[in-house]
């Protein structure tokens, strides 16, 4: 090898090593664990093997399923609002207003705030009799139970999250937005076609890739739902409403020790995102040929 | 020569030193540190290393390193994780004759008997706890007519619709008592309270027995505080939070809440009585014992210092000191006749009375046990099922869970 090459791999191996340690091997490890019954407290280390006994239990545990449809729920909720809120908004900013660094650290400022801090305030801002909410829908005669309904609950949570993550949302469309040419607006206004026309024909086809970055990274991160379940609700209640994969399985194997059965969902998770976002980077990628 | 003896003499008799894990609570730590110096006073060649880690940790580090052997040498755990430990050989049975079966029923309340299995007892609580009520007394004294202290299911239903409060569109200002919640000590106060009052059974031959006329009277109970009587509700603020700031007049918990409510509401003078009862009297209990782990199994001179220590925490005096600091109730039956401990400790008196015949029953695996018993009232409270159905659905899952465990 050049001494070039050298060098690159001196700066590539601390990455990879730490790739191989912290994620490859843990992962080849839980998938191992998957295939067995695994109880964290028992003290027996031969772990019998079950082949696929955990995942075809799991076809058939209802509190499972429903987090899976819940976690689904949550993606089709968060996801396109989130981001057609936030390119209304990053539109908005990059119309030449003024200030638009403070308001950019505004709407970025709930996505460095700890969730759990976070979750603790909305709480409040939620609770049905003492709650602000409820007190500014009182004069309209209205009242919700948020988070203490199963017909509301999912949806609060659902704000919450959209609420958080909007900023980073915004930050990412507005260096799209900042990178189109402006040449190109010049010409179309030259040419008299309509600010509406403008933003459909030559923004939103320019920003694709901004866009399609951000639904693939969204619908991770709503099927990643957690923290904000387990501050805001009582287990993932009421019902069941709001519990998520990820809040199932920590309380699987963390709280009910069953290591091998809860790896066997982070499994069907791991699948359920990779064949979620294939289909998105297809229909993303015929999208893209413009 | 001489020196050498006196030196290897000297490193021998310090050489015992114990690691002890429990979870983090600033009054207990204090507390135990303080119990820890006057043991290691008494024992200078025993060194007691406490840790405590926040409670989720706990949980997790204890699980993950007792069952490969490793840990510490101590660990304070809650009576509910006893049955998996004691399971997987986690821990292992005291030796002493202090610790005997006999001498335990003897000397201490029956809900110590949680950590025992076949007559061979593993861990000594310093003290323990049982729910009894807790009322505002501002609030109590608005209804002075109120013949509350017969304590009887239908006063206490009484005293809840009395002291009640709505706002003008109906909805509720002021609760009466916090029943039918799903939060806290709730699941506690329906099974090990209501359900054996009402003269039910909770598990008989690894079987759930709650799903009977017993068990659906004391569900209909504890969900009418909410559906019928309307003196709570399920979106209301959780049962210690109502309490505290004052949007509740009556609660169930254990006495804990005590010096709780003496930091965080120090202008609300309130008072103490017994659960209310029927048939018979009954309430839950609850308790952390400290245990020997099974790594020292092999160290007899490590299992002979930590017994020591066990019995030093189980002294009366260490248990009256432990319950001064954290609110928790002396275990040994002593506390009972202990007049100037009860007259010094006037809020303490129902707990004690209580300890006698606080349950604490066999749960293998809490969680999941918890889970079905919440979601038994949840789907009486907001799918209108009847107590018969919600506790015949909740009763296949914890059977399923009773076999599997």
């Amino acid at each position: 090898m050049k001494q070039r090459e050298w060098i690159g791999l001196g700066f590539v191996t601390p990455t990879v090593l730490y790739f191989i340690f912290i994620s490859l091997l843990p992962m080849l490890y839980a998938l191992w664990m998957s295939f067995h019954q695994w109880s964290l407290l028992s003290a027996d280390s031969t772990h019998p093997f079950l082949l696929f006994d955990n995942y075809i239990n799991l076809l058939s545990d209802e509190v499972f399923l429903r987090s899976v449809g819940n976690t689904f729920l949550y993606a089709l909720v968060i996801v396109p609002v989130s981001i057609l809120l936030a390119l209304w908004i990053s539109v908005m900013l990059n119309s030449g207003i003024k200030y638009v660094g403070l308001f950019r650290t505004i709407y970025f400022m709930p996505y460095i705030t700890s969730g759990i801090a976070v979750g603790f305030i909305w709480l409040w801002l939620f609770e049905p009799t003492f709650g602000l909410f409820n007190k500014m829908l009182a004069p309209l005669g209205l009242h919700s139970e948020f988070l203490f309904s199963t017909k509301t609950s999912l949806l609060s949570i659902s704000v919450v999250k959209i609420w958080k993550d909007l900023g980073f949302q915004i930050l990412i469309l507005l260096a799209g937005l900042q990178s189109i040419p402006k040449n190109i607006y010049e010409a179309a206004k030259l040419d008299g076609i309509k600010r509406q026309t403008i933003f459909w024909r030559i923004t939103v086809p320019l920003l694709y890739p901004t866009l399609s970055f951000l639904l693939v990274i969204g619908v991770i991160r709503a099927f990643q739902i957690f923290g904000e379940v387990y501050v805001m609700t009582s287990n993932g209640g009421p019902l069941d409403s709001t519990r998520s994969i990820v809040y199932h399985i920590q309380e699987t194997a963390f709280k009910g020790y069953e290591m091998g059965y809860g790896a066997a969902m982070t499994f069907v998770l791991f699948i359920i995102i990779l064949v979620v976002s294939k289909l998105q980077q297809t229909f993303i990628d015929k999208r893209l040929k413009y | 020569m001489r020196f050498l003896l006196l030196l290897l003499f000297t490193i021998n008799s310090y050489a015992v030193e114990l690691e002890y894990w429990r979870h983090h609570q600033p009054a207990e730590y204090q507390a135990m540190n303080e119990l820890i110096v006057q043991f290691e006073k008494e024992n200078p060649h025993i060194k007691i290393k406490l840790v405590t880690l926040p409670y989720s940790t706990l949980v997790n580090k204890l699980a993950a390193t007792l069952a490969t052997g490793t840990g510490p040498d101590l660990i304070n755990i809650h009576n509910s994780w006893a049955y998996s430990y004691i399971k997987n050989d986690l821990i292992i049975p005291l030796r002493n004759k202090s610790f005997s079966s006999k001498q335990i029923k003897k000397d201490f309340f029956p809900m110590t008997t949680a950590f025992a299995k076949e007559d061979q007892q593993y861990c000594i609580p310093i003290g323990g706890s049982n729910l009894a009520v807790f009322y505002n007394k501002k609030h109590m004294s608005e209804k002075k007519d109120l013949n509350w202290r017969q304590n009887s299911w239908e006063n206490f239903t009484n005293l809840a619709k009395a002291l009640t409060q709505y706002d003008k569109h109906g909805r509720l200002k002021r609760s009466g008592a916090t029943v039918c919640s799903i939060e806290e000590q709730s699941w506690g106060y329906l099974l090990e309270g209501l359900v054996i009052q009402n003269g039910g059974d909770l598990v008989k031959n690894n079987r759930v027995q709650w799903n009977s006329k017993e068990g659906e009277e004391a569900l209909r109970y504890y969900t009418d505080f909410c559906k019928k009587h309307y003196v709570y509700s399920y979106s209301f603020p959780k049962p210690s939070t109502a309490f505290i700031l004052e949007l509740a007049s009556t609660t169930i918990t254990g006495s804990w809440f005590i010096p709780q409510l003496k930091r965080d509401a120090p202008q609300i003078e309130f008072g103490t009585f017994e659960l209310p009862s029927k048939v018979k009297k009954s309430t839950s209990g609850t308790l952390w014992g400290t245990c020997l782990t099974k790594k020292i199994n092999n160290d007899k001179k490590k299992i002979k210092a930590a017994e020591k220590f066990l019995k030093y925490l189980s002294l009366y005096s260490s248990m009256t000191y432990w319950s001064e600091q954290t609110g928790e109730v002396p275990l040994r039956k002593e506390v009972l006749e202990d007049s100037e401990f009860q007259a010094s400790h006037p809020l303490m008196i129902p707990f004690i009375k209580q300890m006698p015949y606080s349950v604490v029953s066999l749960k293998k695996n809490e969680n999941k046990y918890k889970y079905y018993i919440q979601r038994a009232i949840e789907r009486v409270l907001l799918q209108d099922v009847t107590p018969k159905e919600a506790l015949n659905e909740a009763e296949k899952g914890v059977n399923k869970m009773l076999e599997e465990f």
